[in-house]
């Protein structure tokens, strides 16, 4: 199981692997490439919810909330909102976390709802124009 | 750049030499410090001078260090950058800004996190973590910069891990750049 075999090492070299993922994610979006920063979104994302599931088994509360607020952010950027949602859901009850993290991912929560919503009634009006 | 700086007490830091592969890759902001730096019209073939304003950064108090940029032909962008200005200048910044802490601290980047509109870059130094801010300019007002300055440290300081941490501000067209460390709001030291 990768839960028993995780160990600090491992966790920054994680790290490291998914800091250079949104370097090279956010110089492709000035590069006007957002195609190619979104597949980097999504390989950070699985990443940082694996460091933070690491801390939060450490006991490093302020740290896990950091790496699942990333998560949530990298989710949100490469298009997956439901796990994006998920995740701030889950700092948005949180109480034991820095107060920041909990407020943004209770806005950010509020906001993707309302998009999720937009964007399915969008898909309504298609359908119904095509018929 | 003021005229403070003592032409012979000058620091010069090749760039080919101030980066890291790991943790974090920031050989990636290359290109776009040369390209910013060559744009300069002091620059004297592969370099440029700068004056950097080192604030709290190992000992208490403030210090000028006389800084020579250098870099060599390869490292020069063959063809112009396709990425938005704003970009070239904050990438360039970050590029500056390692290259000083790799010069005048014990500090490593370590890595990189999303804020959802920004970075949290994280810095590991003496066994602990702190965090960092950096802003780059192209304008040549002093004020704008000084303003800048405190503006990223008010950010710094409110960072959801309540971390100290540097903060540094370059002006391109200044050729100047300011350094400073900040504990954390509610430490001891601060």
């Amino acid at each position: 199981m990768r839960n028993a075999e995780e160990t600090e090492a491992l966790i920054l070299e994680l790290q490291g692997q998914k800091s250079n993922l949104l370097l090279e994610a956010k110089m492709l979006l000035a590069m006007d490439n957002p195609d190619e920063a979104v597949e980097r979104y999504a390989l950070a994302a699985p990443m940082e919810e694996r460091i933070a599931r690491f801390r939060t088994r450490n006991g490093e509360k302020d740290l896990a909330a950091l790496h699942r607020f990333s998560a949530a952010v990298c989710y949100m950027k490469s298009g997956n909102l439901r796990h994006a949602v998920k995740l701030f859901d889950t700092l948005g009850r949180q109480r034991d976390i820095p107060g920041k993290y909990q407020t943004d991912a209770l806005l950010l929560a509020a906001r993707l709802r309302q998009q999720q919503r937009e964007t399915l009634q969008g898909f309504g009006q298609s359908v119904q124009s095509v018929a | 750049m003021s005229d403070t700086a003592e032409k012979s007490d000058v620091t010069e830091i090749p760039l080919d030499e101030a980066f890291q592969y790991r943790p974090v890759n920031t050989v990636i902001h290359e290109p776009y410090v040369i390209a910013r730096l060559m744009e300069h019209p002091a620059r004297v073939e592969n370099s440029l001078d700068y004056e950097v304003i080192l604030q709290d950064v190992g000992t208490p108090g403030t210090r000028s260090l006389a800084v020579r940029w250098t870099w060599t032909d390869k490292m020069i962008p063959p063809t112009p950058l396709a990425a938005q200005r704003e970009y070239i200048t904050e990438s360039a910044a970050y590029a500056l800004a390692f290259a000083v802490i790799a010069q005048c601290t014990q500090a490593e980047l370590v890595q990189v996190a999303e804020r959802n509109d920004r970075f949290d870059y994280i810095l590991s130094e003496n066994g602990g973590l702190c965090g960092m801010e950096i802003s780059g300019s192209l304008t040549d007002d002093r004020q704008v910069l000084r303003d800048r300055h405190g503006q990223k440290i008010r950010q710094l300081l409110e960072n959801p891990m309540r971390w100290g941490g540097y903060v540094a501000v370059v002006g391109f067209a200044r050729r100047e750049m300011i350094l400073s460390y900040h504990h954390a709001k509610g430490d001891k030291q601060s």
